[in-house]
């Protein structure tokens, strides 16, 4: 109940707050700056006036008929002009109060995401968030080039996110996560999963979709690597197999 | 046992996807070399493949010297356990001093670890294989 309602209860806070604010603001400025009065009641009136009907408040008393010219006889119409005054502070209150929520309320990083992803080009589509996918990002982000990722666990997607890149919480075996990463202008998709299964399954997906992108794709055994490029990889890699074959080499040559 | 009169060898500790490879390009460049290995069933199949083979735990001082430590010139450590890579690299040094230590990890935090505990060169399969990809995606 109380998170239901918690929304509600702030836009009725702003409005007091503001419609307070104003009129507070607008009697310590009459009596602090234009001279005309040093009373409080009277300060109070050209406050509602400058408030809600003045035009030109700076010239002599220039009040339209709906209040009562400054003649000191005013009191009598006070009461009216009061309650008249603070209806209409609570109405422009109470729409600044809903534009207010509603402008924070948006969630600008999703929208501009959303505009951003439209627009993509000849970026890199990176599949699942794995240990290699986590230091492919970090090189891919130090050489500048725009890529995106899918993962299918949400809360590693949010992690993706939260490090400051493009994420789309999906599977990335499937067609419509594909297309959201705009597979139809990428330059190229790597599928970085821990499994044999899924990345050969996205690899088979995303060749049926555009028939020219790069697919690069990650392998557990050396065995799945002529499936990957039959399934239509044009890059395989055990990234065991390029550690062994480096150690291999290092200590051979030294 | 042949083994113990093997010298300037390289020992490869665990025979998983990163040992196949090394022991694949040491055999290319016709280096001697002695494999670790835990999984009976993996040196059952090192044997068939004739290799000379220890079989037990790399961590443990006693398998190491089987496999001619004190004489070899280089180790590779590629088990796919970054704990036990560091216990044997650890184990290695304390027994060869002058011994060329190459060693697998997986987590990057283990990298300066390894370094402390006396390896000489570390291989990371995930940094290496991005490295790889970004060279792929450059083509053209």
């Amino acid at each position: 109940m109380p998170v239901v309602s918690q929304p509600e209860n702030v836009t009725w806070w702003m409005i007091a707050i503001l419609v307070i604010a104003t009129i507070m603001i607008g009697i310590a400025s009459i009596i602090i700056f234009t001279g005309v009065s040093k009373n409080v009641l009277d300060a109070s009136y050209f406050t509602a006036a400058a408030l809600l009907d003045a035009s030109s408040l700076g010239s002599d008393v220039g009040i339209s008929a709906h209040v009562q010219p400054f003649t000191g006889a005013f009191y009598a119409v006070m009461g009216t002009a009061v309650v008249d005054g603070l209806a209409k502070s609570v109405i422009v209150g109470f729409v600044l109060a809903e534009f207010i929520s509603f402008i924070t309320n948006i969630d600008v990083r999703a929208k501009f995401g959303l505009i951003m992803k439209k627009s993509e080009k000849n970026h890199i589509i990176v599949c699942g968030y794995s240990m290699l996918a986590e230091r492919l990002c970090r090189d891919l982000a130090d050489k500048k080039r725009r890529f995106v990722v899918i993962e299918k666990d949400p809360e590693r997607a949010n992690a993706v996110r939260d490090m400051g890149y493009d994420a789309i919480n999906g599977d990335p075996t499937d067609k419509q996560a594909l297309e959201e990463a705009s597979i139809s202008t990428a330059k190229a998709v790597v599928f970085a999963t821990e499994s044999d299964f899924i990345n050969l399954l996205g690899v088979v997906t995303a060749r049926h979709m555009n028939n020219r992108v790069k697919i690069i794709t990650r392998a557990m055994e050396g065995s799945t690597v002529t499936k990957m490029h039959r399934g239509g990889a044009n890059f395989c890699i055990v990234p065991e197999a390029v550690a062994g074959t480096e150690l291999g080499s290092r200590i051979a040559g030294g | 046992m042949p083994r113990q009169q093997l010298s300037n060898h390289v020992i490869v500790c665990g025979y998983g996807r990163v040992g196949e490879k090394v022991v694949e390009t040491l055999i290319a460049r016709g280096i001697k070399f002695v494999v670790i290995e835990i999984d009976p069933k993996k040196c059952s199949r090192i044997r068939e493949l004739s290799y000379t083979v220890v079989e037990g735990d790399a961590t443990q001082s006693r398998n190491l010297r089987e496999a001619g430590i004190e004489s070899a010139s280089a180790i590779a450590v590629a088990i796919d356990d970054d704990a036990k890579n560091l216990f044997t690299v650890l184990t290695a040094r304390d027994l060869n001093k002058k011994l060329f230590i190459a060693a697998r990890a997986n987590e990057e935090f283990v990298r300066e670890k390894l370094v402390e505990a006396g390896a000489d060169y570390i291989v990371m399969p995930q940094r290496a294989a991005s490295a790889e990809i970004i060279k792929e995606l450059e083509k053209e």
